[in-house]
């Protein structure tokens, strides 16, 4: 309640002095009422209550949410608040072992934070926590999100060259059809020379003249074997890969099979390259220290210069 | 210091150089003794899709510098291993292969070449260890792993245990057959034919650290062996020749060892603990308990 300075009339009474209103002096009253008036507070609406203490705002409290992570996108986005306050978000992946993925001062309102990836350790993490501070408040959200942290790979490529890309004379060749025995299991053909040595070495490539071929080994320990047919006999078949019934093109990569991390049909999200599916097996990446190789398949059917895509950090998404 | 001690420092580097078509690289010390220092540079040549490797081996004891030309399958060295007046070059050509070129650093040639994957070198530098090669694009009843060991005190040819058509050392079929077949007993001494049409029967080798590490003192190799799904600690005994290797193994039982079924274990590394008694180390990472297990092989 306020106090109004004027005629008596106007003067709008606390209610303890409202009785004195009515007696003889009004003069005599108002002073009184006055004096009454800054003894009581000077408008205190409580009669005889004390001085109140300066008003502070209520304290803030912390509210915080992951609205949504995905790493493919290098994004996790969180909502702070309440609007208008401002403190430190803590961004963190959780699993077996925590990693930090960001730390720092923010204001309220809607945030994309990004993964961080190099500086993530590897290892296996089931979710997004999001920690907001503001003051003496602080507020904790968990969004469940499975990833595994692989670490930076080294990606080859392979491919099945095409002989029309290769250079080199024709050179003698056989071409076989897997019936070993068979009157006609050594077909003579020619083959260019470069071709030739990229399927040795490869094992599958497509002919010129007699389309996808791989190299024959079977029929060559058995009996009846030309005695020239070693590095140019080559069957009539189409490559397919490790893992049964699936695909083989430029979205798929092959593993060491001893990759305890990766299965059949696992998608891996490659930084700054996208998301491919393991169908394949790869040898030569058991050979990469602690078997951070992957093989991407390429379309590319060039006969040689196929060359590696880079290192890039590499998340098994789930 | 007596002349074994000295013959057999071993220097390793791990640097990688790659060379891309038309690249040449250049000049880079792959490894150095307290005598030898080895250099290479390498130059990739599209037309025969080979790479042009210079090696160069300066001898600070008789203060000679020889160099060594090869061309070679592979596109990149990974790192060298100088033992014995030999350098053992690992590499690898592109995603195809692994390999490595032996030199002969005496008589400043190269000695051999061998297709391979994943090879190793034993402490001292005497015996590489590796699994059989097969191209990439194989039948997969081709595809069992063969542990293979090739011994660089030998000479070529006996490096091979069938006679081999003697071209030049770095056609596919003479580097892809040379070695000794160790493991599994159908390949053990006799032959590289691979064919496993069962595929929970095929093996699949691999050589955690510390492999090799009882190999030149006691005649001892220790990998693992995933067979069917099953872990297996493998022992080969090639103390008896490399035409008469023996073989013992003990089940990994990962049920006694992790309470993550649904992750498959990994060994790290191993150490050779008693006659017989491994302690593995397994791959931290994967959220166990215990990283740390003993296996005891028998016959």
């Amino acid at each position: 309640m306020r106090i109004h300075t004027g005629t008596p009339q106007g003067v709008h009474l606390i209610p303890c002095f409202q009785t004195f209103t009515k007696s003889s002096s009004r003069v005599l009253w108002l002073l009184a009422i006055v004096v009454l008036q800054l003894a009581c507070g000077g408008g205190g609406g409580g009669g005889n209550s004390p001085v109140q203490p300066p008003v502070t705002p209520p304290p803030t409290t912390a509210t915080v949410n992951v609205t949504s992570a995905d790493v493919t996108k290098d994004a996790i986005a969180v909502t702070l608040g309440p609007s208008g306050s401002s403190g430190t978000l803590k961004v963190e992946l959780v699993g077996a072992t925590t990693a930090l993925v960001k730390s720092d001062t923010r204001q309220a309102g809607d945030h994309t934070v990004s993964f961080n990836l190099p500086s993530i350790g590897e290892g296996e993490y089931t979710a997004v926590r999001a920690t907001w501070t503001v003051g003496t408040s602080t507020a904790t959200k968990d969004l469940p999100y499975h990833i595994y942290v692989l670490g930076s790979y080294r990606h080859s490529q392979y491919n099945t060259p095409h002989e029309v890309t290769c250079t080199g004379a024709d050179v003698k060749s056989y071409i076989t059809t897997g019936q070993c025995w068979a009157m006609d299991a050594y077909i003579n053909g020619q083959l260019r020379e470069q071709f030739v040595s990229q399927v040795n070495m490869n094992g599958s490539g497509t002919a010129i003249d007699y389309g996808p071929v791989m190299r024959e080994f079977w029929c060559l320990n058995q009996p009846g074997v030309p005695m020239d047919a070693s590095e140019r006999s080559f069957r009539k078949s189409a490559p397919s890969v490790s893992c049964s019934g699936m695909a083989l093109d430029g979205t798929t990569v092959a593993r060491c099979k001893n990759d305890t991390r990766l299965n059949c049909g696992d998608k891996v999200y490659i930084a700054g390259v996208g998301i491919k599916t393991v169908t394949d097996t790869c040898p030569a990446c058991c050979g990469a220290p602690e078997m951070k190789q992957l093989d991407n398949f390429t379309a590319d059917n060039r006969c040689s210069g196929i060359v590696d895509l880079g290192r890039f950090v590499t998340v098994k998404v789930y | 210091m007596n002349t074994r001690t000295l013959t057999l420092v071993v220097a390793l580097l791990c640097g990688v150089f790659t060379t891309s078509p038309a690249q040449q690289t250049k000049s880079k010390v792959l490894a150095q003794t307290d005598r030898i220092t080895l250099r290479a540079s390498g130059k990739h040549a599209q037309q025969s899709d080979r790479t042009h490797f210079r090696f160069t081996v300066e001898d600070r004891a008789s203060g000679t510098t020889k160099v060594i030309e090869t061309h070679s399958l592979l596109t990149a060295i990974e790192r060298t291993v100088v033992a014995n007046d030999k350098a053992v070059v690992l590499g690898s050509r592109y995603s195809q292969a692994n390999g490595a070129i032996l030199l002969d650093l005496e008589s400043a040639r190269q000695q051999d070449f061998l297709l391979a994957y994943e090879p190793v070198v034993s402490p001292g530098g005497r015996y590489i260890a590796f699994k059989r090669w097969y191209p990439r694009f194989s039948d997969a009843e081709a595809t069992s792993d063969v542990l293979m060991i090739y011994d660089t005190q030998r000479s070529n040819e006996a490096n091979r245990v069938i006679p081999a058509r003697r071209g030049e050392a770095e056609d596919v079929s003479y580097a892809q057959f040379a070695g000794f077949p160790v493991y599994p007993a159908a390949n053990a001494g006799q032959t590289y034919e691979v064919w496993v049409a069962e595929e929970a029967s095929r093996h699949s080798i691999y050589l955690p650290e510390g492999a090799l590490a009882a190999t030149e003192t006691d005649g001892r190799i220790a990998f693992v062996d995933v067979i069917g799904g099953e872990h297996w600690l493998v022992e080969v005994d090639i103390s008896g020749g490399l035409l008469k290797p023996t073989a013992r193994k003990a089940r990994i039982d990962l049920g006694a060892i992790t309470e993550r079924p649904d992750v498959a274990v990994y060994v790290k590394s191993l150490r050779r603990l008693a006659e017989g008694t491994y302690a593995l180390s397994l791959r931290p990472e994967l959220g166990l308990s215990t990283t740390g297990v003993k296996v005891v092989v028998r016959r």
